[in-house]
């Protein structure tokens, strides 16, 4: 009796007083994307927020400079009327200047707070994220939405795997694979942003790298990282009329890679490609024994070349996305140094093995 | 005044001379009430005269039986006691025939010279509603039978749907003013005898002059009356009573009230309607699942959203935090201000419609529901996210197949509000573990409250959250802790037969 | 129906875990990660079976006195006076356990969701539910544990999504890795982190029916704790690198907070409010046993009024660390101070105590 009505009072009084840590959802800003540039010594932050009524098609943005991320947020948020919330941020946009720095330091302050998202993309863009944030894009949707749909779909065709702020982070803090990031880019004939290919980290610092969209496949494939959907296109004829018809388009319903490491001083890597796929456009096929053998074939060069290219670009930048340094700590441990794993990574000799089986033509036989 | 009272009432009927005297007493320990009333009969043996209370009495019934009387020949020996006549000793009190007469019946004295003899001639006057179904406990299925006002019809709808041997009765009488019979029923078999006694020694130990309904004593017979929650079951149907009485409850009724009072309870049989046995298993689980669900929903909902909106909005999934947003943009007071304001209409509109003659009723439901609920979102007092979460506990709370229940569940969810609305999460969860703390506590005729959960019992999970065909529970629940705990055998053996 | 005072094996195995599982689960990865590194739940089975060992210890004591408390126990060999001073002694310990635990959990609510609300509104909510079940007797209190114990397969089930996401089982590896030392070192903490077994002792004398198979039952719930508490760890390890998890307070709730669910964002927050729920059954099973020890000291019968007093006193020294540092310093003193009460003590007795029955065995010989 004496709890309960103790309770009553405490009860009440909150009611009365109100609370410390009330955060109306009434009062917030929501924020859904946030740019963030190098100026000079400084750094801008561009924050999105989305329209909250029917009335407005864009929302309202901010920019802000300051001397770190929390600190351009601080004064942000003098300027706004609400409170501006990073709860719901979606996307975090890096620009190439602010990228190739530790960007951890930029990150640190959005990892920490217990408020914040960890589920948000990240993405590094061509350019300054400030610039690519304010071009006028040939869209319905708002900023905010376009950008974070981008990324989504990239996904969803296996350009780029999911890459929270946690994952982000979790490599970034792992020596022995590094991060990677989907580059936006602006695409000036149609007035849109595109996720022009991945970004190549190395250790805590972009490499200014870029892998092309049909090697971003490939790497994902690897990497046994893929999406929904895994589509293919190679010129696989010459001389055709008309110029279409000379692409093949596959469709991979199994693609998986696996990573054999050398348990000697050399740790020479071999990768594994397994590729089942199904020829979804090529419209000169005869599905016959002999004819398919040879697409198969043919696929199988495509792809060892391609994937052998891939790799040396990514030795080249010393970038090790497909986390062979983890797996030399982790299975080889006598062979592993933190420190000098990038420059015998570059140099690691590395086999493709490609094994492609043909399983169906689509639907047209 | 009172002296002479009580001298009056030790009287004894054979120190009584003369037929006026004796009435005379009567009338004076009965205070003179001018609807006592004398009749003087003619019979053979000597004087004769019956008196009762005019207001008590089926008069058709009083003549008939005279008459029969008049007529018979009969000897004391002969006049053997039946339902319609009691003889009554010559040596009681004035005050055991003043009870006989405030009961309802007529006394016969014959003064001759063996001296008195008395008979009681039962003829009560009883206006009773016809057997109809409880307005508040519709079934879909089976019985439409329910209580009414007279104790006897009653065990009469119980006694005819379980005609067992071990199905006892027990008249108590409480009120020292009132003197209402109560009646307590039970399994002899299947119920505890300790749980008997138990709720035997607290109907006696009541000591208040008055007893009118049930619910006046179910509040001197819980186990805590501070407690939200109802200890008892309140039922106004046989055939609840009789399957909680064949689970080894006991069932307490009372003249005049309409309610079973059944204990000792457990939290979950308020959930369980006869609805459920009624129908195909899967059903009966999926609304008992339902019913579960609706309770977390009255109490908790409005508590979550003020959490969710005022604390912790981060927890709206991305493509919900947007249109959340867009629904309280510009709305003035703080969510447990507007949370209370809409609570407190729809009660406001229930207490009203209750009272309403049906048509009117309606329209109250209209007007409050509709009308308010569009113009306040309009005037943009209350988003309509509230609304939906006001509407929805509302619709919840009115699932349980309980009244006390129902009330319960409406008035828990207003402590919870305040919490959410002072720490968030964590207030709600301070709450949930008072709450939780409490129904651990709390006992129902001494038998643990929360029984299949805590204590732990697996076999009478069966008929919990779920409810198992009837043949697979062989079981009674444990909560009344029955002195028989198998139910039945195997009902079913046929089946394994034909596939052998 | 139970007895009063008496519960069964299980409900002795529900109060052990109970008590168990409590602060500790959400720091205790990254502190012995801290120290053990990547191999921090073969600490964690090393500290399991050194517990099941103690447990040992407990069980014979119980069964030699099958009749008596562990105070009796005390009288019984050292006399009156010293086991008086022992049970003072006791009540001191289960009391700087409350303020530890207080302020434990203080640190994770100031840190995860109320920055603002002041310690003494935090902790005021938080013993409010504890006294209220602790004044009640033995049967209720564990009644009240099995049924929390519920939500223990809820914690499970929602860090089993962590293997379908993106589980890094190469972080465990190589097995065995950082050395027998580190590994060794991680077992204190890893005992720390299983503080609470002593429940054992003192609710064991609570059983009374069939004590040795009801004891038996009890004896693998600091199994289950130690089970339950591998799984954790692994489960943190492979989401997280090692040195982000150093830098990751409490890395339970930052998996919840990564972790993507559609109908509910951020699932954290509904784990720590079921969280807070086991904390505070923890805390409450100390509060219990003090107020019983405090009982006992003064000679009362009921131990209600104990309750109040005790929780005055632990809530108002609760105030004193005030930073974390300082709490830091009173947990490393309280880690080794646990030792000497769950480990030493207990086992001294149970060696006086055979040395008693011998002597008295020669003396009637």
């Amino acid at each position: 009796m004496k709890i309960k009505s103790l309770l009553l009072v405490i009860c009440s009084s909150l009611l009365l007083t109100g609370c410390w840590d009330e955060r109306l959802l009434k009062d917030a800003y929501l924020v859904y994307t946030m740019g963030m540039d190098k100026e000079g010594d400084e750094v801008a932050i561009n924050i999105y927020v989305p329209p909250f009524d029917q009335f407005h098609t864009e929302g309202s943005s901010i920019y802000q400079v300051g001397r770190t991320i929390r600190d351009a947020r601080y004064i942000a948020n003098s300027k706004s009327a609400e409170n501006i919330d990073y709860s719901k941020l979606q996307l975090i946009m890096m620009g190439e200047d602010l990228a190739k720095e530790d960007i951890y330091f930029y990150l640190d302050a959005l990892y920490r707070n217990p408020h914040n998202n960890l589920s948000a993309r990240l993405a590094v863009v061509e350019g300054k994220a400030g610039d690519l944030l304010h071009k006028p894009l040939a869209t319905q949707k708002n900023t905010t939405e376009y950008f974070t749909g981008l990324i989504r779909s990239a996904e969803f065709v296996s350009l780029m795997p999911k890459m929270s702020l946690q994952y982000a982070c979790t490599l970034l803090f792992d020596p022995g694979q590094d991060l990677y990031l989907p580059y936006l880019a602006f695409d000036e004939q149609t007035n849109r942003g595109e996720v022009s290919g991945i970004a190549l980290f190395n250790d805590k610092k972009f490499t200014g790298t870029v892998l092309s969209q049909e090697q971003a496949t490939l790497f994902n494939l690897i990497n046994n990282k893929l999406g929904n959907v895994v589509r293919l296109t190679r010129k696989y004829k010459e001389k055709e009329e008309p110029e279409t018809g000379n692409y093949m388009t596959i469709e991979t319903t199994m693609g998986k890679a696996k990573i054999k490491i050398e348990n000697n001083a050399t740790l020479a890597t071999t990768i594994k490609i397994q590729i089942k796929a199904v020829v979804t456009e090529y419209a000169p096929l005869v599905p016959d024994e002999k004819a398919m053998r040879e697409v198969e074939e043919w696929w199988t060069k495509e792809i060892k070349k391609d994937a052998e290219e891939l790799v040396g670009i990514m030795q080249e930048a010393k970038s090790d996305g497909f986390g062979i340094g983890r797996k030399v700590a982790a299975f080889h441990p006598q062979h592993w140094d933190e420190k000098t794993w990038k420059d015998k990574y570059a140099e690691l000799p590395v086999i493709v093995e490609v094994d492609f089986k043909l399983i169906g033509t689509g639907l047209i036989d | 005044m009172d002296k002479d009272k009580r001298i009056n009432q030790d009287k004894k009927i054979i120190e009584m001379v003369s037929i006026p005297e004796l009435f005379k007493e009567v009338s004076f320990f009965l205070g003179n009430t001018q609807d006592f009333i004398k009749r003087d009969i003619s019979v053979d043996e000597g004087e004769a005269f019956c008196m009762y209370i005019e207001t008590l009495v089926d008069r058709e019934r009083l003549e008939e039986l005279l008459e029969w009387f008049q007529r018979s020949m009969w000897e004391v020996g002969e006049v053997a006691t039946t339902s319609d006549f009691q003889i009554i000793k010559a040596d009681s009190s004035i005050n055991d025939i003043g009870l006989r007469i405030v009961k309802g019946e007529a006394v016969l004295w014959i003064l001759n010279d063996n001296g008195w003899t008395g008979f009681s001639l039962i003829c009560p006057l009883n206006r009773f509603r016809a057997i109809e179904e409880p307005k508040n406990e519709q079934v879909v299925r089976g019985s439409h039978a329910g209580f009414n006002e007279s104790v006897l019809t009653n065990i009469n709808q119980i006694r005819s749907k379980m005609r067992s041997k071990n199905l006892v009765v027990r008249y108590l009488t409480i009120g020292k003013e009132t003197n209402s019979t109560c009646v307590l029923i039970y399994l002899d078999n299947i119920a505890n005898q300790m749980v008997v006694e138990e709720y035997i020694m607290r109907v006696q130990a009541i000591d208040s002059d008055m007893a009118f309904s049930i619910g006046y004593i179910e509040e001197f017979i819980e186990d805590n009356s501070w407690s939200p929650f109802p200890q008892f079951l309140n039922t106004e149907r046989p055939d609840r009573v009789a399957a909680n009485l064949a689970e080894g409850r006991i069932a307490l009724m009372m003249e005049g009230s309409p309610t079973a009072l059944i204990g000792p309870v457990n939290f979950f049989a308020f959930y369980q309607s006869p609805d459920d046995y009624n129908g195909r298993f899967l059903v009966g689980t999926f609304y008992r699942l339902l019913r579960i669900l609706s309770f977390v929903i009255a109490v908790f909902l409005p508590a979550l959203y003020i959490a969710v909106i005022g604390f912790h909005f981060e927890i709206l999934p991305d493509d919900l935090a947007l249109p959340a947003r867009r629904a309280v943009e510009g709305v003035p007071y703080r969510p447990i201000v507007e949370a209370l304001l809409l609570e407190l209409t729809i009660e406001l509109i229930r207490e009203a419609g209750i009272r309403l003659p049906n048509p009117i009723g309606q329209t109250i439901g209209i007007v409050g529901g509709l009308v308010i609920g569009d113009a306040v979102v309009n005037a943009g007092l209350i988003s309509n996210l509230m609304i939906i979460v006001v509407a929805l506990t509302a619709i919840s709370s009115f699932v349980v197949p309980s009244v006390e229940m129902n009330t319960t569940v409406r008035i828990l969810r207003f402590p919870f509000m305040l919490l959410a609305s002072g720490f968030g999460f964590y207030g709600i969860a301070i709450g949930l573990m008072l709450l939780t703390i409490h129904l651990v506590k709390l006992e129902s005729l001494r038998s643990p409250y929360l029984t299949p959960l805590a204590p732990f019992h697996i076999s009478s999970l069966k008929d919990m959250f779920i409810r198992m065909p009837s043949w697979l529970q062989n079981k009674r629940p444990p909560g009344a802790s029955p002195i028989d705990k198998k139910r039945q055998g195997d009902s079913r053996w046929w089946k394994n037969e034909r596939e052998k | 129906m139970n007895a009063k005072n008496e519960i069964t094996g299980w409900q002795l195995f529900f109060i052990i875990v109970q008590t168990q599982i409590g602060i500790a689960i959400l720091a205790m990865p990254t502190d012995i990660s801290k120290v053990a590194k990547h191999d921090a739940w073969i600490s964690m089975l090393l500290a399991g079976l050194l517990i099941q060992l103690v447990l040992l210890t407990y069980f014979f004591l119980l069964m030699k006195y099958p009749e008596n408390t562990y105070f009796d126990m005390i009288e019984k060999c050292l006399g009156k006076f010293i086991g008086r001073t022992i049970a003072v002694l006791y009540l001191a310990y289960f009391m700087y356990v409350m303020v530890i635990s207080l302020n434990g959990f203080e640190q994770v609510i100031t840190s995860w969701i109320f920055e603002e609300t002041p310690k003494w509104v935090v902790l005021l909510l938080y013993i409010i539910p504890a006294v209220y079940l602790a004044r009640e007797s033995v049967v209720i209190l564990a009644r009240f544990k099995m049924l929390i114990s519920f939500l223990i397969p809820v914690l499970v089930f929602s860090l089993f999504w962590v293997y379908l996401s993106n589980p890094q089982y190469l972080y465990l590896f190589p097995i065995g890795g950082t050395g027998t030392d580190s590994i060794i070192k991680g077992v204190q903490p890893a005992i720390f982190a299983l503080i609470g077994f002593e429940a054992f002792l003192f609710f064991g004398s609570y059983v009374k029916r069939d004590k040795a198979k009801n004891l038996k039952i009890a004896s693998f719930g600091t199994l289950f704790v130690t089970v339950f508490y591998i799984f954790v760890i692994v489960t943190t390890q492979i989401f997280f690198y090692v040195d982000e998890m150093i830098i990751v307070p409490y890395p339970v709730l930052y998996i919840m907070k990564a972790l993507e669910f559609t109908v509910v964002q951020r699932i954290d927050l509904i784990f720590l409010t079921i969280w807070m729920m086991i904390a505070c059954s923890s805390f409450t099973s100390y509060l219990f046993l003090g107020a019983n020890t405090l009982g006992r000291v003064f000679n009362q019968e009921k131990h209600t009024k104990m309750v109040y007093l005790i929780i005055i006193i632990v809530y108002g020294i609760s105030f004193f660390p005030e930073t974390e540092t300082e709490v830091a310093e009173w947990t490393d003193l309280l880690m080794k101070i646990s030792i000497l009460f769950s480990i030493a003590i207990p086992f001294v007795i149970l060696l006086i105590s055979l040395f008693k029955k011998k002597n008295r065995k020669e003396q009637s010989a």
